[in-house]
């Protein structure tokens, strides 16, 4: 009984337990209850010790890659990662780590110092509609596509790997957003990657570091984003406080973006340059 | 150091990040209001009254009148001024002032049209 208790505290999410702990201490359990009671069947636990995972959908996130497997011309020299970000304050995600979790297939996924990982394409996984999940609880972090081009400075990203960016993330539904604060933003409920095509869609990129200004460049043309293009809107919101939460931006506001995706009039090869809020002018 | 009346307060309120306009919480700016409280006052005459590194936000306040402010987590606080609203079509003439934690400027630039 004391037992059932200290597992129900647990349990409860005073404490997060990986995986294997949670396994482990199950284990504990039948086999305490083995030594009480001899009558008890094994058990099987199924269950996640994170009961409320961030996951997202393995099938999902395939789409995507074979969306960019399709349009990779956009960005021909870059590859596709997926990143992920906190999304709360005290979220650590040095340790995360990601599991793919079918109903009878499991295997990890290394994720990056950078915090970026690739998928393997597992068709017991697909068949299983597995998910991929962290050991993170929901609505702690968001998820992202990362398209680099290499060479360019740290400074600087492709106007081509962003389009893709922003494609690739919506076809993987990546995006967190609650539909209250896209929908104060847009108007409109957004998850498929024809809404990137939009002149001024608000797929929120973040950059790596804060920014006090964002310039699109391309040969002589030169162009700084308005204010409200950055911050998530933040300028303009005077509900800002209230939407946050409900905002995948929550704790990367300073780095938050929106280019203007579908304005053809900038090709892809047009250069974004930021300017960081630390560092020099 | 001059601290506008209302900054700390806000500064108190800020679990995660605010949008204000100082003086009174006046509205944002508007396309047919002057974006300083000298109307007079041009966004690169504005910027040159602007000292990074040395002036303050009581200062710019002082200076240039209210702004639109967004002040983050990390403490680093952005200030603008504006000649037009926001909008997928906005194209406004922008003056934005960064402040750094201790709320001295650390940068400015100015944006204008395309």
């Amino acid at each position: 009984m004391k037992l059932l208790t200290i597992f129900r505290t647990l349990a409860g999410g005073q404490f997060r337990l990986t995986r294997g702990v949670y396994v482990l201490f199950a284990a504990s359990l039948c086999g305490y209850a083995t030594a009480q009671t001899s009558k008890l069947a094994p058990v099987t636990i199924a269950a996640s010790a994170n009961r409320d995972p961030a996951e997202k959908s393995y099938r999902k996130m395939l789409q995507g890659m074979d969306l960019f497997d399709q349009e990779h011309g956009t960005a021909p020299d870059a590859a596709l990662r997926f990143k992920l970000l906190p999304r709360k304050y005290g979220t650590e995600l040095d340790t995360v780590e990601l599991t793919v979790i079918g109903k009878q297939v499991e295997f990890g996924v290394p994720v990056s110092v950078d915090r970026t990982f690739t998928l393997v394409r597992n068709a017991q996984a697909v068949a299983e509609d597995a998910n991929v999940t962290p050991n993170r609880k929901f609505l702690t972090m968001t998820w992202r596509t990362d398209i680099r081009t290499p060479g360019l400075g740290a400074n600087t990203r492709r106007l081509g790997d962003l389009r893709l960016e922003c494609r690739v993330g919506m076809a993987s539904g990546l995006i967190s957003n609650s539909s209250t604060f896209i929908g104060r933003l847009t108007s409109a409920v957004i998850d498929t990657p024809a809404y990137c095509e939009r002149a001024a869609p608000q797929y929120l990129f973040f950059a790596d570091r804060p920014l006090f200004s964002v310039m699109l460049v391309n040969g002589a043309r030169r162009e700084v984003l308005a204010l409200d293009k950055l911050y998530g809107g933040a300028s303009d919101n005077p509900n800002l406080v209230s939407d946050l939460p409900f905002c995948d931006c929550e704790v990367l506001l300073d780095r938050t973006y929106v280019l203007p995706l579908g304005d053809r009039s900038w090709p892809d090869n047009t250069l974004v340059e930021f300017e960081f809020m630390e560092g020099a002018p | 150091m001059i601290r506008h009346p209302s900054f700390k307060s806000v500064t108190m309120a800020l679990a995660a990040v605010i949008t204000l306009t100082l003086a009174g919480c006046a509205g944002l700016s508007t396309s047919t209001a002057p974006p300083f409280r000298d109307p007079a006052l041009t966004m690169s005459n504005a910027q040159t009254l602007i000292v990074a590194g040395q002036s303050k936000r009581g200062d710019v306040a002082a200076a240039l009148g209210p702004a639109t402010i967004i002040a983050f987590h990390s403490g680093f606080e952005v200030w603008a001024y504006r000649t037009a609203t926001a909008g997928a079509d906005s194209n406004p003439t922008e003056l934005v002032i960064l402040f750094d934690p201790t709320g001295i400027v650390r940068k400015t630039r100015v944006r204008t049209p395309s």
